[in-house]
């Protein structure tokens, strides 16, 4: 391939493309397509960062009741105005422990989260936190129809990650391939341009006007959906990165297929079977895989053990706390007191008790889910159409592994919380605090004002989030060197027959 | 007719390439027919154990008093529709068991997809998925391939002056391809469905499965329609193949999603914690003592008596009456807030208007069961389930005298007065209502497909 020769070709082919009308309608609708999924992702996730805000602002009324229930509580208890149960006083500290405490977990979005919606449309963005709740939190979550669940979202991951290939496939297909379907091959052959200089030139030129475009609506599509480019200037350069190594890989598989120069049906019918077999193809293959040789554990199977625990938890309730108290030095004289126990006292010991005993089985999902992640993880350098939306997906802060994080924040949250309160409630169980003179309606035995921790999720460094989907990023361009070098090296000679 | 076609699934067969798509597709149709049956079977008979262990459990709980009984209760589990391997539609996303407890309308927990990895989420497709987004890809590769390939070579035209009417010569096109994409992507996995069906209600599977087979039927029929029609339209085969993928990328890959989460904009759901909040506000499962104050006052007004002691069981009854209460807000807010989801769900049905790939997929999840609509039954079911159960506990206090540290308390005699919860799919016609739009457009498709078809066939000259 010579420099004058291919710098020529070149220039005549990059104004020749840009006349092609494939390569605009295809681009316009890739851009459009681009911006409505970018604006539907970021509204979407403004709503859950909405209901949020609702959150905080009803644990601040919460707060609020609690105090104004706190001066009604203080007046000496009548016959008309007698003390409140237990159950319905914020002032008693096993009341609140059990009924009272309303605090969240939230998992707040990144400022580019809206290029994937990733796990944001099944996993719960805010998970309430309970004492007593097994394991931390619920299997609860914000209900999204489950229609728009199945079909998946129209984000921006979806557009880059499967319409980006098909629209690359359809200019490339039938740009490339305009000669050989009007039989003109044999005349350019006679020209004094190689095969490979010709092909090489006619790439060159259709990157060189597609690149750069989706590179622009990419970065205007954030802009139009009210992101600032400077908002997370290292997640965006991620992107771009990642982008224009997917553009470079898929350019290397069209490469291959078209430098034996096929007619444009052949080309797309072979293009077509690439990315149905990346794209459905083998993820199928690999679910049937895993979902016979490794199923995940049932959630129906694990709340029937969880039942036949708590059963066996509360027959043997007395042994339990009987031996907590026994293996505790500051309650072990109190032993006779268990019997007075109301039941929010009583489920600071049996709480743990349960949690120990399904620990094991709990343990199995959390392996399963892990091993998933990691074979998914693995999977994307296979696949590059599941590889480039996990890495999007890493990038808006909307992946599984940021949301298994989350939540094993969530249950350390609430470990840190019990760690508070249960002390105290074991506490007013032996040595009860003296009742106030005269006795007030309610107990006084909780601290006051919200004396617990807000949670706030810990996450990684944008950079670094930015640096782990780099060597993804460099796979691709190493795989699209190797079939663009490949291609090249098959058209070291125009076809015979072409 | 019939002569003219075989010979055209013949001239298919010919070409190598068209042949392996469509066997690839065919085979991967069966295979993830195979997963989803797999799956559905085996969470299908945990659930069934697991319903067993429940009722054992119920009945076993001992004695104590009725309303702790109540707040005990049971967990029902949604069975999966007979049909659910062909089009698991919204089933992966969506609870599979709900605790029927006193006080709470809980929501169905244990969706199958909850904790799925993004491959998991990938790989997890059912037969319809396939047939809707590949079967209109492959069916326009064959097209092209039948009608560009015959023009390539001048036989079409000679056809076309030999042929008793070029309506006829293309119509034999449409149903050899028709045919082809039948017999291999929908009637294998419909053999399997009908044989794996068999257990259950084999007339409404069997009915189901009929108008799924006439569903699929006609959706491939009109993308052959579609493919012969572009095709034979186009002023070159080069047009013809940009018109054709496009059309493709449009209809199948773009609109569906896009509709989807238009027809989620126009109708905003209000998000769980709105509606939860709304449910604690109205109706807490624990009350205040002020609450309890005035829930005390509406009791003796209620009774017509000056003071509790009156009452045979003032705890019961309050209970009672704060449960009965909390139906009216469930039955205001979840039905609010679940009607908004089948507004949502019609509004995507009326979409099918803009693709015939929309209405299809609307109208295999109907027809299969495994639509909102159908699973909304199941919620209503367990509910009334619920409201009996707890009712009926707290009946039994209420006739039984029970006044400060006294209670009732009862045993398997009462708990077994419960009926085991069983669940019987609904009618199609009392569930399928979501779909009807859908059914318009696909037959409306029907129709466009054929007069475009006969328009197309009657151009061609020789």
């Amino acid at each position: 391939m010579r420099n004058g020769e291919f710098s020529r070709l070149l220039s005549w082919e990059l104004r020749h493309t840009a006349r092609s009308k494939v390569l605009w309608i295809v681009l316009l609708l890739f851009g459009a397509s681009l911006a409505w999924s970018s604006l539907d992702t970021a509204a979407f996730h403004r709503a859950q960062t909405a209901a949020q805000e609702r959150t905080i602002a009803a644990e601040q009324a919460h707060q609020r009741s609690i105090g104004q229930r706190r001066e009604a509580y203080a007046i000496p208890a009548t016959p008309s105005e007698p003390e409140v149960p237990y159950w319905q006083d914020p002032t008693s500290i096993s009341g609140l422990s059990q009924y009272f405490l309303f605090k969240h977990a939230m998992k707040p979005h990144l400022p580019l989260s809206l290029i994937a919606a990733g796990t944001s449309d099944i996993a719960p963005s805010r998970l309430p936190i309970k004492l007593n709740t097994l394991f931390g939190f619920d299997d609860s979550y914000d209900f999204e129809n489950p229609r728009g669940l199945a079909i998946g979202r129209f984000d921006m991951a979806f557009v880059l990650a499967v319409l980006l290939p098909v629209s690359l496939i359809l200019i490339f297909g039938l740009i490339v391939t305009f000669e050989r379907d009007m039989g003109m091959t044999r005349m350019i052959a006679a020209q004094s341009a190689s095969a490979r200089s010709w092909l090489a030139a006619r790439f060159a030129a259709i990157l060189a006007w597609v690149l750069p475009i989706i590179i622009l609506q990419l970065l205007v599509a954030v802009m139009v959906a009210g992101v600032s480019l400077g908002d997370a200037p290292w997640e965006l350069l991620a992107a771009i990165s990642l982008v224009s190594a997917y553009v470079l890989l898929w350019t290397g598989i069209c490469a291959i297929i078209l430098s034996r120069f096929p007619t444009s049906s052949q080309a797309l019918a072979q293009l077509g079977a690439v990315w149905v077999v990346l794209v459905a193809g083998l993820p199928l293959i690999w679910f049937f895989a895993v979902s016979a040789f490794d199923p995940a554990p049932s959630g129906v199977g694990y709340l029937n053990a969880m039942r036949s625990t708590n059963d066996a938890v509360l027959a043997q309730a007395g042994k339990i706390i009987q031996d907590a108290f026994a293996a505790d030095d500051k309650l072990r004289q109190d032993i006779p007191l268990i019997g007075q126990m109301d039941h929010a006292t009583r489920l600071t010991f049996l709480v743990p008790e349960t949690e120990r005993r399904l620990s094991q089985l709990r343990s199995q999902f959390e392996e399963h889910v892990e091993r998933q992640a990691s074979l998914s993880h693995t999977a994307g350098y296979l696949l590059p159409v599941l590889g480039l939306q996990e890495s999007l997906a890493k990038l808006s802060g909307t992946d599984q592994a940021r949301h298994r994080e989350f939540l094993r924040q969530a249950r350390a949250y609430q470990l840190d919380l019990r760690r508070i309160v249960y002390p105290l409630v074991q506490r007013e169980s032996v040595a009860p605090s003296p009742f106030r003179a005269p006795r007030p309606r309610g107990r006084f035995n909780a601290p006051t004002g919200d004396f617990l921790p807000a949670f706030t999720m810990q996450d990684i460094a944008a950079q670094e989030r930015s640096a782990s989907v780099m060597p993804f990023s460099l796979w691709m361009v190493a795989a699209a060197m190797a079939l663009i070098t490949a291609a090249l090296w098959t058209t070291r000679r125009w076809p015979s027959g072409a | 007719m019939i002569g003219a076609a075989r010979y055209e699934i013949l001239a298919l067969n010919r070409d190598r390439r068209a042949f392996w798509s469509v066997l690839c597709l065919a085979m991967f149709i069966v295979l993830a027919f195979a997963g989803s049956f797999m799956e559905i079977s085996r969470m299908d008979a945990v659930k069934q154990s697991v319903a067993a262990a429940e009722r054992a459990r119920w009945l076993g709980q001992g004695e104590k008093d009725p309303h702790s009984a109540a707040h005990y209760s049971v967990y029902a589990f949604k069975p999966s529709p007979a049909l659910a391997a062909l089009d698991t539609g919204s089933t992966a996303f969506l609870g599979q068991s709900v605790w029927l407890e006193a006080h709470h309308q809980n929501d169905m927990l244990y969706r199958p997809r909850q904790d799925a990895s993004l491959l998991e989420r990938s790989g997890a497709v059912s037969p319809v998925v396939l047939i809707t987004i590949f079967g209109p890809l492959i069916i326009f590769l064959l097209a092209y391939t039948a009608i560009s390939h015959a023009r390539d070579q001048g036989s079409f035209r000679l056809a076309l002056g030999t042929a008793s009417g070029p309506l006829r010569l293309a119509a034999a096109k449409a149903l050899a391809i028709w045919a082809v994409a039948l017999a291999l992507f929908v009637i294998p996995v419909s053999i399997l469905a009908a044989l794996t069906s068999i257990g259950g209600d084999p007339v409404g599977a069997g009915t189901r499965l009929v108008l799924w087979l006439l569903v699929m039927s006609a959706y491939l029929g009109i993308a052959s329609l579609a493919g012969v029609v572009t095709t034979l339209s186009a002023r070159n085969p080069r047009v013809a193949l940009a018109g054709l993928m496009g059309a493709w990328i449009v209809f199948v890959l773009i609109l569906p999603k896009f509709s989807s989460a238009t027809a989620d904009t126009l109708r905003p759901l209000p998000s769980s914690q709105a509606v939860r909040q709304e449910m604690l506000d109205q109706a807490p499962a624990y009350w205040s003592a002020e609450e309890g104050k005035r829930q005390k006052a509406a009791l003796l007004a209620r009774y017509g008596a000056k003071d509790l002691s009156e009452i045979p069981n003032p705890r019961m009854a309050e209970l009672d009456m704060v449960e009965r209460h909390s139906h009216q807000v469930f039955d205001r807010v979840l039905g609010r807030f679940y009607g908004q989801v089948k507004a949502q769900d019609r509004l995507f049905s009326w979409a099918g208007i803009f693709s015939p790939a929309i209405a299809a997929t609307v109208l295999s999840s109907s027809v299969t069961g495994t639509d909102f609509s159908h699973h909304f039954d199941f919620i209503n079911t367990a509910e009334l389930y619920r409201r009996d159960l707890v009712n009926r506990m707290n009946a039994d206090g209420m006739a039984h005298r029970a006044h400060g540290a006294e209670r009732h308390v009862n045993d398997q005699r009462l708990w077994s007065q419960i009926p085991e919860f069983t669940y019987v799919e609904p009618a199609l016609s009392s569930a399928g209502q979501t779909a009807v739009p859908a059914l318009l457009a696909l037959l409306a498709w029907v129709v466009v497909g054929g007069l475009c078809f006969v328009g197309a066939s009657r151009r061609l000259k020789p």
